[in-house]
């Protein structure tokens, strides 16, 4: 009898585990490549895992990091939904608060610099904000397909970043904003941890806690896995619909400020490079465009795993070109396989 | 006698054990029109579908000219079926969709103008003249309802099925329908037609066939019966008196609505009292989903309610649900649940704010777990745990989310759109009971069925729908259910008739 129990309740944990392990695996694929990319990188240059180049990570990507935390949202809003204006968006929003901030503190160089980067961070906000208002707005009251109107709002961001800055770079403003990046932060023994490492992790926590705690976050995800169930409900869809674009907008509003942060001036053509890694970081962390599944963890683990593969490549001296190459194959498998996951988890 | 096209003999499939068509012996000889009758659920459509192969009987055998159905190819099936819904391409030209199953032409390439040409020939064969180069999207639904059977007599078939071809057409589009048919009655083709209007049995066809809770109840020439015995033959003498204790309506008004008009139905006015259920009666396509999300603020509609003392000239549907009213949708699968998501989300859907934390607004999920966990209690949910998908519940244990989503809001006006469709017996009584108890509670209830009997039983007055307007209200000691069959389906549509049945029923 005793055991008879006992096989059967070992039978029952394995089971468990098993149940366990399963989902995990289905939700979280990506930490098995994380962990892929980890062991490499540990036999090859053990100081990718020295605390200076997590450090530089961070710092170093900590736009890409907002703005997928944006595209979280609109990805589980469902309907098929995408931001692809938040790279260009983000390079116009550089580009006019960059501006915005050096012509402040030359016009009137006794002013608080802590105001004039406010001041820089509001208007690129609002930049963000305006395109993000047009996006939902025509995905929710014209029903226009998220790819399209976004990948139109792009090419007017582009336009005007051009046409504002003539194709030069723009730089300046006070120098407590690069400080942010290096110097002001928090201090642990000899190593700083800047505040443009620090904010994308508060940020992030912060919508992790939105997403999963709040009204608001229930309701984009109820939406994402069925709109007319929603509508039913009494969840106004268009309303879900705008307001997770906008959030989209202002995230890459937030996100343009860590432009001038990080890399100093800023470039006409920075837009060009930012939403690839941003698709791919929220895509493989397996939240999928259909909407209505997936959580912030998913996001942090794809996020995560794009700065690892990066900052790998940029460690074993591979060039852009062959960088994207890499993106490439990546986000191609990951696709596949998540659409086989999908496939097996719901039977759709 | 003309020779015997395709016979069945005791035809039955089961869905998990339960009998949907049993013991079926039916028969189609060369141009005859054979009607088939039956209310909703009594296993037309599941028929239907196995004539045309898509399902495979569980037991008996269906032989086309004396050769057993599993001989033939499934493409080369003698058999052709115009589909309740249309499965046209708007956007495409008449002679594009005749010839859209087998384009004429060598190879891949196609030969427009023998498509043409084709298509002129079997307008030609139906006596009818349509312009084969119009686009079908701009043509009306009887225009349509034509083409689709053009499109399946090219298929040269020797039997072809009429699933409700005239639920949407006007008379003058009916006549021509009819025309049609008797047209092709002249060269030989068998034909079944599926309708609900006694009056349409009477003008084309030879026999009638009625299925009863899936049996065959009654086979006879046209001739031989009266409207009469073929209604008595659908609903059955088998009604069982109310098994529900209703309660006492109160005499106050919860929900009152005035001169509501939209494409889909018009001049609608009624009112529900405190505690009392108005039931909604009507064939499908009379409007009365349409009718419902209008109230619920999901459709555009003109005219005015009131509810809780207030008026509403334009309203929306998070208004009405902070007031008190909900509704539980027809369709399930689309406007009910949420796919992907746990029971727990599932449930609390509807009421999210309820439980957000009053200190910090919008934030938190308190008590969420412990309400869900009540709901799936009081409703006795099959499941494995609050976390489970949906998905992975039956369809019964489906509605019962859905309808404890919603009940346990205490609603003060509560509509349901076929709650009991597509749900096992044993389901549908439990949600019976709810919708009784919840009456007594004093919620106005508002309930549409497909199902008669289940109106007859638990209503307190029943509005009867055809065709977008409210054609007759009776009270709960004039319920008959013959009678609400023969005004839900009767014919006449001029004004004069909506008047005259209230006539009848005052």
């Amino acid at each position: 009898m005793d055991t008879k129990f006992k096989s059967n309740s070992t039978l029952g944990n394995k089971n468990r585990f098993w149940n366990g392990f399963k989902k995990f695996s289905l939700d979280l694929p990506v930490v098995y490549m994380l962990i892929v990319v980890c062991v490499v990188m540990g036999f090859l240059n053990r100081n990718f895992f020295s605390m200076a180049n997590i450090i530089s990570m961070l710092t170093s990507y900590s736009y890409y990091i907002i703005g997928a935390i944006g595209l979280v949202f609109v990805f589980l809003s469902g309907n098929s939904g995408i931001d692809l204006s938040i790279g260009y968006v983000t390079g116009f929003s550089a580009v006019v608060s960059t501006k915005t901030m050096s012509l402040l503190s030359d016009a009137n160089p006794d002013m608080n610099p802590w105001l004039i980067i406010v001041l820089g961070l509001l208007v690129s906000c609002t930049i963000g904000a305006l395109f993000g208002l047009l996006n939902g707005i025509a995905v929710a009251k014209f029903h226009i397909a998220p790819f399209i109107i976004t990948l139109a709002s792009q090419l007017l961001a582009m336009g005007l970043c051009y046409v504002f800055t003539n194709g030069y770079t723009v730089s300046g403003g006070p120098r407590e904003l690069s400080r942010l990046s290096t110097l002001t932060g928090i201090h642990i023994g000899k190593t700083i941890i800047p505040m443009a490492a620090i904010i994308p992790i508060v940020i992030f926590i912060l919508m992790a806690v939105v997403l999963s705690k709040t009204t608001f976050g229930r309701q984009v995800i109820l939406t994402g896995s069925n709109p007319k169930s929603a509508e039913h409900a009494g969840i106004s869809v268009s309303r879900i619909y705008i307001i997770v674009y906008l959030l989209s907008g202002v995230f890459a509003g937030i996100a343009a400020m860590f432009i001038p942060m990080c890399i100093g001036g800023v470039n006409p053509d920075v837009g060009a490079n930012l939403l690839m890694p941003m698709v791919a970081a929220v895509t493989i962390g397996g939240i999928s465009q259909s909407g209505g599944y997936g959580n912030m963890v998913q996001a942090g683990f794809g996020i995560l795993f794009i700065m690892c593969l990066m900052s790998a490549m940029t460690f074993l001296g591979f060039g852009l070109p062959t960088q994207q190459l890499a993106y490439g194959i990546v986000i191609v498998f990951t696709m596949t396989l998540l659409g086989y996951i999908e496939r097996k988890r719901f039977r759709v | 006698m003309s020779t015997v096209i395709l016979e069945t003999k005791n035809l039955t499939k089961a869905f998990a054990n339960k009998k949907v068509v049993s013991g079926v012996d039916f028969v189609v000889r060369e141009g005859e029109i054979t009607a088939l009758l039956g209310e909703n659920g009594a296993g037309k459509s599941t028929f239907k579908n196995m004539l045309v192969g898509l399902l495979e009987p569980t037991e008996g055998s269906i032989t086309f000219d004396g050769r057993e159905m599993k001989e033939i190819k499934m493409g080369k099936l003698p058999i052709a079926a115009v589909h309740q819904e249309l499965s046209l391409f708007l956007n495409l030209t008449v002679a594009e969709n005749i010839c859209i199953e087998d384009f004429p032409g060598k190879k891949s390439m196609v030969n427009w103008k023998k498509c043409r040409e084709e298509a002129l020939k079997y307008m030609g064969i139906m006596n009818i003249q349509l312009d084969p180069d119009a686009i079908v999207g701009t043509l009306g639904p009887g225009e349509q309802q034509l083409i689709e059977i053009a499109k399946a007599i090219r298929l040269n078939p020797r039997v072809l099925i009429l699933d409700e071809p005239t639920a949407s057409l006007t008379a003058p589009e009916r006549e021509r329908l009819f025309e049609v048919m008797r047209t092709l009655k002249k060269q030989r083709i068998g034909m079944i037609f599926i309708t609900h209007f006694l009056d349409e049995v009477f003008a084309v066809c030879d026999k009638v066939v009625v299925l009863r809770n899936s049996e065959k109840v009654c086979d006879a020439p046209v001739t031989e019966v009266t409207k009469h015995e073929i209604e008595e033959h659908m609903v059955g003498h088998s009604l069982e008196g109310s098994s529900f204790s209703l309660g006492e309506p109160d005499p106050e008004v919860a929900l009152r609505v005035t001169g509501l008009e939209s494409e889909s139905f018009a001049d609608i006015n009624f009112e529900v009292h405190k505690g009392e259920i108005l039931g909604v009666a009507g064939l499908i396509g009379a409007g009365r989903t349409e009718l419902m999300e209008s109230i619920f603020g999901l459709r555009k509609c003109g005219g005015t309610i009131e509810f809780m003392g207030e008026t509403f000239k334009r309203w929306n549907t998070q208004q009405l649900i902070k007031k008190g009213m909900v509704m539980i949708p027809e369709d399930r699968k689309n406007c009910g649940i949420f796919p992907r998501r746990d029971l727990k989300e599932n449930i609390t859907a509807a009421q999210i704010d309820h439980f957000v934390n009053r200190r910090v607004k919008f934030f938190g999920f308190r008590r969420e777990k412990e309400n869900a966990q009540k709901v799936i209690d009081r409703f006795r949910v099959a499941c494995p745990g609050i976390e489970a998908y949906i998905t992975e519940l039956s369809g019964g244990n489906q509605q019962k989310i859905i309808v404890g989503r919603w009940l346990s809001h205490s609603p003060k006006v509560c509509m349901f759109d076929d709650p009991t469709r597509g749900v096992d017996v044993g389901s549908r009584a439990e949600i019976g009971e709810y919708i009784v108890e919840l009456a007594k509670t004093g919620t106005a209830v508002i309930l549409v069925s497909s199902d008669l009997n289940e109106l007859v039983s638990m209503a307190h007055r029943i509005i009867v729908m055809r065709r977008g307007r409210m054609v007759s209200e009776l009270m709960r000691e004039d319920f008959d259910v013959r009678r609400i069959l023969s005004i839900a389906s009767s014919q006449q549509e001029d004004e004069s008739s909506v008047g005259g049945n209230h006539g009848e029923n005052a």
